[in-house]
C-alpha cells in the first residue's frame, strides 16, 4: 500500500493534487492493531517520580552517614582509651 | 483528562472520615493535619510556659514544687521546638510547595503520611513521662549529661520520643528536597522558585544534617544511662563536654531549621502588600544559603563559658558575627521592597512588619552575645531567654501566624473577620514585648534562667513580663475563634487571587483549591511569579 505523506515543503502542491483514497482512512482493525501509548503527561509524571524515589534514597542515605558519623565521633573521643 | 486525573477524581468522592484524615496521601490534608497538631501543642507548651509565669509573677514558692518547675521548663522547650514551630513550617510546606511549583502532590506520598503519624505517638511518649516515678525528665531542652541521667526511667521515653521526632523530621525533609527537585511544573527554574519554595529546599538540607546528629547524641546518652557504657561519664574517663559539642552541632543549625522557613514567607507576604516584586531575588536566595552553611561553623558559642581555648573561642566569635551579614541582605531587601511601594496593611503585612522589627531586636541581642567577654556576663541569664524568645515568638510564631492569614483564603475558600484579626495581632505585638522585654532588664541584672524562685530585687519586672505572658496567651485565643470561623462559618467568599497583588502559581488555582490540583502541569508566566521576571 503506498501512503501519501504530506510534508510542510509541499504541503500546499499536495493539497492541490489531492483526491479521496481510502487507504488514506485508518479502519477500527488498523487501529486496534496498534501499540496504545500511554498519556504522555502520565508517562513523565511517573518518570518525575521514579527520579524522586532516587533522590529519596540518596538523601536517605546522607542522613544516614550522619547518624554513623556522630556515633563514631561518639567512639573515638567519649570512649576513654 | 489523564488517566492519572481519572483515577484521582474517582478516588476523591469515595473517602470516608477516617480515609481521608487517618490514611491521607493528599498533601493539603497532611498539611491540615500538622498545622492542626502545631496548634494543640502550642496550646499544650504554652500552658506549661503560664504555669512558669504563675510561679515566677511573685518571688518564693507558691504554686508547685522546684522539681516540677524544672520537668515543665523542659517539656515547654521540646513541645515548642519538635511540636509546634517544626511542624508548623512543615505543615505550611505540605500546603503550598506542591501548589507553588505546579506539581500534583507530594512525590512521596504515603512517606508524607508516615511523616505526620509519627509525630503524634512520639509527643504522647514524651508527655506520659510526666506520669512516670520520678516524673518527666527536668534538665532542660538541651538534656545536658550528668544531669539529665539522673532522671528516672523516663529519660529512655523521652529519647526514643526525640528519636521518633528525628525520623518524622527525616522523612518529611527528604519528601520536601525529592519534590522540589524532581516535580516542578516544565519551565520553573530552580531560580524561578518562589522563595518559600527556596527556603524549604536549604532548610531541609539542614535537617537531613543535623537531626541524625542529635539522634547520635541521645543514642549514645541511652546507652550510658541503661546499657553501661561512658561516653558522657568523666569519672569513668568519658566526657560530658563532647555531648555539648555533639548537641549544639545540632542546636544551632536547629535555629535556622527554624527561621530559615520564616524568612521564606516574609519574603512571600511583603512583595504582595508592597504591590512591587521582591528586592534582589537572587541575593536573597544566596543569603539564606550563606545563613545555612554559616550555622555549621558557629555552634561552639553556646558554650563560651565551658572552657575552650582562646582560639577557638575567637573562631566562634567571628563566625557568629559574620552570620549578621547575610541577615542584614534579608533585612535590607524586605525593608528595600516596602520602598516607594504602593503598600497596603492587610492581616499578612501587620504579621510581617511584625516579624521584621521583632525579629531584628531578638537578632541584635543574638550579635551582643556573640562577643565573648559579653557572653560571659549574659550567658545563663534572662537576657538569653528574652533574646531567643524575640527571635521564635516575635519571629518564627509571627510569621507562620502571618503566613496563616496569607494563605487561609487559599486554605478554607473564605475571608476572614479583619477586625478581630487585627486586634489579634495589636494584642499579640504589645503583649508580646511586655512578656520579653523586661526579661532583658532581669538578664542584665544577673537573674539566672530555669528557677523557680528569685531574690526580691526581680520582683517588679518579673510581676510585668508575667502580666504579659498571660496576656499574650488569652490573646491566641482569638486566634482560634477567628479559625474556626473563617473556615466554618464566614460567608465573604475568597477570590482565586485572594489578594490584590498576589503572584505565583497557587493564586491561579480557585479558592479554596481542589483536593487535587495541578493534574495537569501548568504553564509557567515568568510576569505571574512573586519575585518578578529574573530571567534577564
Amino acid at each position: 500500500v503506498r501512503r501519501t505523506v504530506i510534508s510542510n515543503s509541499n504541503t500546499i502542491s499536495a493539497i492541490h493534487g489531492l483526491t479521496f483514497n481510502k487507504n488514506m482512512l485508518r479502519t477500527n482493525e488498523a487501529i486496534s492493531a496498534e501499540t496504545p501509548k500511554p498519556d504522555l503527561a502520565d508517562t513523565e509524571l511517573a518518570r518525575r517520580k521514579a527520579g524522586a524515589r532516587r533522590t529519596a534514597w540518596i538523601i536517605g542515605g546522607i542522613a544516614a552517614f550522619f547518624f554513623i558519623a556522630s556515633l563514631v565521633q561518639g567512639h573515638f573521643v567519649g570512649i576513654p582509651h | 483528562m489523564s488517566t492519572a486525573a481519572q483515577a484521582i477524581h474517582h478516588e476523591e468522592h469515595h473517602q470516608s472520615f477516617f480515609e481521608r484524615w487517618f490514611m491521607s496521601t493528599n498533601h493539603k490534608d497532611i498539611g491540615t493535619l500538622y498545622l492542626l497538631f502545631s496548634f494543640l501543642m502550642l496550646f499544650v507548651g504554652g500552658s506549661f510556659a503560664m504555669l512558669m509565669r504563675a510561679e515566677l509573677f511573685e518571688p518564693g514558692m507558691q504554686l508547685m514544687q522546684p522539681y516540677f518547675f524544672n520537668e515543665i521548663s523542659a517539656m515547654h522547650g521540646l513541645v515548642m521546638i519538635f511540636g509546634v514551630i517544626m511542624p508548623a513550617f512543615v505543615g505550611l510546606a505540605n500546603w503550598m510547595i506542591p501548589l507553588q511549583i505546579g506539581a500534583p502532590d507530594m512525590a512521596l506520598p504515603r512517606l508524607n503520611n508516615l511523616s505526620f503519624w509519627i509525630l503524634p505517638f512520639a509527643f504522647i511518649l514524651l508527655l506520659s513521662t510526666f506520669f512516670m516515678p520520678g516524673g518527666a525528665p527536668a534538665a532542660g531542652w538541651t538534656m545536658y549529661p550528668p544531669l539529665v541521667l539522673q532522671g528516672g526511667d523516663s529519660v529512655a521515653f523521652m529519647i526514643f520520643a526525640i528519636h521518633l521526632m528525628g525520623i518524622s523530621s527525616i522523612l518529611g525533609s527528604i519528601n520536601i528536597i525529592a519534590t522540589i527537585l524532581n516535580l516542578r511544573a516544565p519551565g520553573l527554574d530552580l531560580l524561578k522558585m518562589p522563595m518559600f519554595c527556596w527556603s524549604w529546599l536549604i532548610t531541609s538540607f539542614l535537617v537531613i544534617a543535623v537531626m541524625p546528629v542529635l539522634a547520635g547524641a541521645v543514642t549514645m546518652m541511652l546507652f550510658d544511662r541503661f546499657f553501661g557504657t561512658n561516653f558522657f561519664n568523666a569519672a569513668a574517663g568519658g566526657d560530658p563536654v563532647m555531648y555539648q559539642h555533639v548537641f549544639w552541632f545540632f542546636g544551632h543549625p536547629e535555629v535556622y531549621i527554624m527561621i530559615l522557613p520564616a524568612f521564606g514567607i516574609i519574603s512571600e507576604i511583603v512583595p504582595t502588600f508592597a504591590r512591587k516584586p521582591l528586592f534582589g531575588y537572587k541575593a536573597m536566595v544566596y543569603a539564606i544559603a550563606c545563613i545555612a552553611f554559616l550555622s555549621f561553623i558557629v555552634w561552639s558559642h553556646h558554650m563560651f563559658t565551658v572552657g575552650i581555648p582562646l582560639g577557638g573561642e575567637v573562631f566562634f566569635m567571628f563566625s557568629t558575627m559574620l552570620i549578621a551579614v547575610p541577615t542584614g541582605v534579608k533585612i535590607f531587601n524586605w525593608v528595600a521592597t516596602m520602598w516607594r511601594g504602593s503598600m497596603s496593611f492587610e492581616l499578612p503585612m501587620l504579621w510581617a512588619i511584625g516579624f521584621i522589627v521583632l525579629f531584628s531586636i531578638g537578632g541584635f541581642s543574638g550579635v551582643m552575645m556573640a562577643l565573648v567577654p559579653a557572653d560571659f556576663q549574659y550567658y545563663g541569664t534572662y537576657f538569653i531567654v528574652a533574646h531567643f524568645h524575640y527571635v521564635l515568638v516575635g519571629g518564627a510564631l509571627f510569621s507562620i501566624i502571618g503566613a496563616v492569614y496569607y494563605w487561609l483564603p487559599k486554605w478554607s475558600g473564605h475571608m476572614y473577620s479583619t477586625f478581630w484579626g487585627k486586634l489579634h495581632f495589636w494584642s499579640s505585638v504589645i503583649s508580646v514585648n511586655v512578656l520579653f522585654f523586661p526579661q532583658q532588664f532581669l538578664g542584665f541584672a544577673g537573674m539566672p534562667r530555669r528557677i523557680p524562685d528569685y531574690n526580691v530585687a526581680f520582683a517588679d519586672w518579673n510581676a510585668v513580663s508575667s502580666i504579659g505572658g498571660f496576656w499574650f496567651g488569652a490573646t491566641q485565643l482569638i486566634f482560634v475563634g477567628l479559625v474556626i470561623h473563617c473556615v466554618f462559618f464566614s460567608k465573604q467568599k475568597a477570590a482565586s487571587r485572594a489578594w490584590e497583588h498576589a503572584y505565583g502559581l497557587e493564586w491561579t488555582l480557585p479558592s479554596p483549591a481542589p483536593h487535587h490540583s495541578f493534574t495537569v502541569p501548568p504553564v509557567v508566566d515568568d510576569s505571574q511569579l512573586a519575585h518578578g521576571d529574573v530571567s534577564h
